[in-house]
């Protein structure tokens, strides 16, 4: 009952007649009153014994996402949340040894006792053992399978994603990129089309904050997270649950590391593109930490110059960093203050006769995020976070004329993202598993251009976006059928509007090892981008709510799958899948290498539809998987289909791991990783024929010209086939009593050139088609980190 | 849909169309019309398309254009606001067709060899059909050039001196006005995205056309 006093408290009934907006207020009454008759209801159900708690790592105080937590010679057991936190349900009077694995930690078997109705809380740290990084993902994948009713979703941790070769530094979007169903346009792209869909219908979440331009470093070559501090990242590359929304194809949800609680650690390293340093530690009853990374060219460069007295200068650099403070008063209550930032600048002056500067340009972009979780577990069956987060996304173009002030603009971008919410788990008994939650968001979008220091243009837009959701996992029959059905509903405050979007799922085991998947759902979108998602390079994206003339962007998944394991670490999954796309708003200009932003959109729909396969192994001292995608992306303009740039029909990644054996001298107990993919070509428009544009100067009288193209259709031909190996060695070491590791990564092993555009070379007649890639040779790579 | 979509082609041929560049106005003996063709990729491409027939028509007025050296020729004495057709054909290739209408004849209110300072206003009517002006001020060793684009109410343009005019010389200056119509103004400032055609159809190009004046002033700047 405290629970409904808690709730009551904090939304008394006279509120809702203050607030302005009845539909608000008519949200948060359902809201509570649903969670009332609900908590009343379960309560009386209480009447079975249950054991939970939270596993976490003994040497930091790491949470320990999907351990496996079963009682011995007994059919029941569970799996730990994202979160580290498990429950099991129903357990009769009697004595039992319960066992607490996770691959690459020591197992720990504990005798209790269960009384009847009672509910026991046993929390238990494990010990790393050696670290096999391939066989991680199978055992947690193996628990999920069996409790979970989920689809088309991946799972990574940052040590995983740090084993998997890369371009000059690790990154967990390129990671992302091998998986089933998540393409890219090309060998620097680090944006994600899932299945069909732009980056802008991905929703990236760092920690609960919504971060709006995942991939802005270094001109979009890298994303803002930072794989050392990432703990854990999911990615749902469709069918997701009623938990998320606004996005229409797919979630990325990354937790960060807590800190070690244990003792004071860090870690530094240097990359060939960064510099990073994380420092973690103990609190009085909680722990801190603290990562920051930033390029180091520029200084080597300013340094360089100043020793020798150049002007040499490299106007770039970036730099982002976390810091998280936790505190535990007690082990069911847990706050987490996290603060997020970075930029990306690019400045330089200029002097156009020697000596002091004339000019100065600027233009800086980067991600900031502030939030506060409170995590609190009621009791063993209701778990629940409330989260408050502030998210800014801002980029600054300026012109500084020092001679002539008049000269100076500056326009500022922003979008400003206030969130709160409230979501609760309730672990009703083994065949209820209940999810509902609150999201209030207030937005502001603001866009500005300053000329002379005068303000010629500005435009601001504050939607509002609130949102309840509830879902029950329903365990029809225990260990063979689960139904998980749920209802998001949201309301949308320009032209004060509704969306429904049920969501549905379904698993069905043929046998312990082998079951069938079905997700079903609807999904919105409220934010769209006004920058085009075809373009090969963009730095970040554009943000605008959807406006009052139009209807809003929706989506349909449906998604069927067949997941069959072989052993405790060989899986196949085949998924096919189909999308439909409504009242999409698409900006007109489509530039291949750039896209400028434009608030001229227009209406499309499309659908997208194929299959996903994924196999995965592990031997002896070999892992690997490998991933294939047949899909299928199509869009309307002017009552004609056409495939969008980034249809790709075929994409083959191949993953091959190998721990190398102690009696290797030098590389012994080592990693080696080799990437392979294969990928059918892009569509493109292709020149077709060319003729002089004439232009007539009244001036001199004279006419100038020069060459135009006439194109294809825009989707009337392919590119050639790309396909790439890349190779990755890591070598962990200790010397003087510090423990490290370093790597070499070699992107593009045997030298292929893979087509990204063609351009035509006027410098012959006639002019011939020039094909252009963007890795012309291997491009190797280093690191090196050391842990103290 | 193709399945292997990999290599795949459509291939997409294009029919060969003409291209031509042309702005008729009056104030020239004659008036040249460049005509080309659209060449394939492969295709070594030619300066001009020297065996083509070319009309230029206007009521019952029609002249054959003579081709020299890349360029087609008329005599034809144009007249302010009247139509003129251009034709242009050759075997295996669309027959091009373009339609100009000649702004109207504009005069200057100045009065020819006066003086002006550069406080004084050049001032000239507003020419019918034309959107854009072009007006160049031309002096021994300096020309001062500017784009105007009038309001639409304005029933004369004036032009201060001043504003567009450096420093020295002082003494005789042509000023020259081209009146362009709307066809010249939309293929040089407002161009379609895709291909390049105004005021013509069956092919590419502008068919466009200007009115122009010219009027000699004394300029006498201040010591």
């Amino acid at each position: 009952m405290s629970i409904l006093i808690v709730l009551r408290a904090h939304i008394p009934e006279y509120r809702y007649r203050q607030l302005d907006n009845k539909v608000i207020a008519h949200i948060l009454k359902t809201g509570v009153s649903f969670m009332q008759i609900l908590f009343s209801f379960v309560l009386l159900l209480n009447n079975y014994s249950s054991i939970s708690g939270f596993v976490t790592d003994a040497e930091n105080s790491e949470q320990l996402a999907y351990a496996n937590v079963y009682l011995e010679n007994t059919v029941l057991g569970s799996a730990t949340n994202e979160k580290g936190y498990y429950i099991i349900h129903n357990v009769p009077e009697g004595h039992y040894q319960i066992v607490f694995s996770y691959i690459s930690y020591e197992t720990i078997i504990r005798d209790i006792e269960i009384m009847p109705d009672q509910n026991l809380t046993l929390n238990i740290e494990l010990k790393p053992s050696i670290i096999e990084l391939e066989k991680i993902v199978v055992s947690a994948e193996r628990t999920r399978f069996k409790e979970e009713v989920e689809i088309s979703r991946v799972n990574f941790t940052g040590r995983e994603i740090k084993s998997i070769p890369s371009l000059l530094e690790k990154d967990l979007i390129k990671t992302l990129q091998l998986m089933p169903g998540v393409i890219s346009m090309h060998d620097l792209s680090n944006k994600l089309y899932i299945r069909g869909g732009s980056p802008d219908e991905n929703l990236a979440l760092l920690d609960g904050i919504t971060v709006y331009n995942p991939s802005s470093h270094l001109f979009g070559l890298f994303s803002t997270f930072d794989p050392d501090v990432v703990s854990n990242a999911e990615l749902y590359a469709g069918g997701f649950p009623a938990k998320y929304g606004d996005r229409l194809s797919s979630v990325l949800s990354i937790i960060t590391k807590e800190g070690n609680s244990k003792k004071f650690a860090g870690e530094a390293s240097l990359g060939l593109v960064t510099s990073k340093l994380i420092i973690e530690g103990p609190l009085p009853k909680g722990s801190f930490l603290i990562s920051g990374r930033r390029t180091y060219f520029d200084a080597l460069v300013w340094a360089y110059s100043k020793i020798t007295n150049d002007t040499l200068s490299l106007p770039y650099y970036f730099y982002d960093g976390i810091a998280k403070i936790n505190f535990n008063p007690s082990p069911e209550n847990r706050f987490t203050l996290a603060a997020l930032g970075g930029s990306d600048v690019l400045q330089f002056e200029e002097n156009f006769e020697g000596g002091a500067s004339d000019e100065k340009i600027k233009l800086d972009w980067g991600n900031r995020g502030l939030s506060l979780r409170w995590r609190r577990v009621f009791n063993p069956k209701l778990y629940g976070e409330m989260v408050g987060a502030w998210s800014n996304f801002l980029t600054t173009f300026s012109y500084e004329d020092y001679d002539d002030s008049t000269n100076n603009f500056a326009i500022h971008e922003e979008i400003i993202d206030y969130t709160g919410k409230v979501d609760f788990n309730y672990f009703i008994n083994n065949q209820h598993t209940f999810d509902i939650g609150i999201d209030a968001k207030q937005l502001k979008i603001m866009y500005n251009f300053d000329l002379s220091n005068l303000e010629i243009a500005e435009h601001s837009y504050k939607p509002r976006i609130l949102t309840t959701y509830l879902q029950d996992k329903w365990s029809l029959k225990p260990d063979i059928l689960s139904v998980q059905a749920g209802l998001r509903s949201t309301y949308y405050s320009i032209n004060d509007r509704f969306c429904i979007d049920p969501r549905l799922g379904l698993k069905y085991h043929f046998d312990p090892n082998t079951a069938f998947n079905l997700a079903w759902g609807k999904y919105s979108q409220f934010l769209i981008t006004i920058n085009s998602q075809e373009s090969y390079f963009s730095i970040f994206d554009f943000w605008r709510p959807v406006d009052s003339m139009h209807a809003i962007p929706t989506a349909y998944h449906v998604i069927a799958g067949i997941e069959k394991w072989f052993d405790d670490d060989t899986k196949i999954t085949i998924e096919p899948y189909y999308k439909k796309y409504f009242n999409l708003l698409i900006p007109r200009e489509y530039g291949m290498y750039f896209s400028q932003p434009s608030e001229s959109l227009r209406v499309s729909s499309g659908y997208s539809f194929g299959v996903d396969f994924f196999f995965k192994k592990s031997f002896r001292n070999i892992f690997g998987w490998l991933s294939y995608s047949l899909g299928y992306t199509r869009r309307k303009q002017f009552d004609r289909y056409y495939a969008p740039r980034y249809d790709r029909r075929h994409n083959l990644n191949i993953v091959l791991g190998y721990k190398i054996p102690q009696s290797v001298p030098i590389l012994n107990n080592g990693t080696f990783n080799l990437r392979w993919y294969l990928a059918s070509g892009l569509p493109y428009a292709e020149n077709l024929a060319r003729y002089r544009v004439y232009t007539y100067d009244p001036a001199d009288g004279l006419y100038h010209w020069e060459w135009f193209t006439i194109k294809s259709p825009r989707d009337a031909y392919r590119l050639p086939i790309t396909h790439r190996l890349d190779a990755h060695l890591e070598k962990e070491f200790t010397m003087l009593g510090v423990k490290g590791s370093w790597y070499i990564d070699v992107m593009n092993v045997y030298d292929r050139e893979n087509v990204v555009f063609y351009d035509l070379d006027y410098d012959k007649e006639p002019p011939g088609k020039r094909a252009y890639s963007l890795l012309p040779i291997p491009i190797p790579s280093f690191g090196i980190n050391i842990r103290f | 849909m193709k399945f292997i979509a990999c290599d795949a082609v459509s291939v997409n041929e294009i029919d060969t169309q003409f291209n031509v560049y042309t702005i008729l106005s009056n104030r020239l003996f004659f008036n040249a019309v460049k005509v080309e063709r659209t060449y394939g990729i492969d295709e070594i491409a030619d300066l001009s398309v020297d065996d083509a027939f070319v009309t230029l028509s206007s009521e019952n007025i029609i002249d054959t254009l003579y081709s020299y050296e890349d360029w087609f020729y008329t005599t034809m004495t144009l007249q302010p606001s009247k139509t003129y057709r251009l034709e242009v054909s050759k075997d295996d290739i669309d027959t091009l067709i373009g339609i100009t209408t000649l702004p109207d004849a504009f005069e200057f209110i100045n009065i020819p060899f006066d003086t002006i300072t550069l406080e004084d206003t050049v001032v000239f009517t507003r020419s019918k059909g034309a959107v854009f002006y072009y007006c160049l001020f031309d002096r021994a060793g300096r020309r001062d050039a500017l784009w105007l684009k009038p309001d639409t109410l304005d029933s004369l343009i004036k032009i201060r001196v001043g504003d567009h005019i450096g420093r020295p010389p002082e003494g005789l200056c042509e000023i020259t006005v081209i009146a362009f119509d709307q066809n010249y103004y939309k293929f040089t400032f407002e161009p379609d995205d895709s291909l390049r055609q105004t005021g013509v159809t069956g092919g590419l190009g502008l068919c466009g056309s200007a009115w122009q004046e010219q009027l000699t002033l004394f300029l006498d700047l201040p010591e």
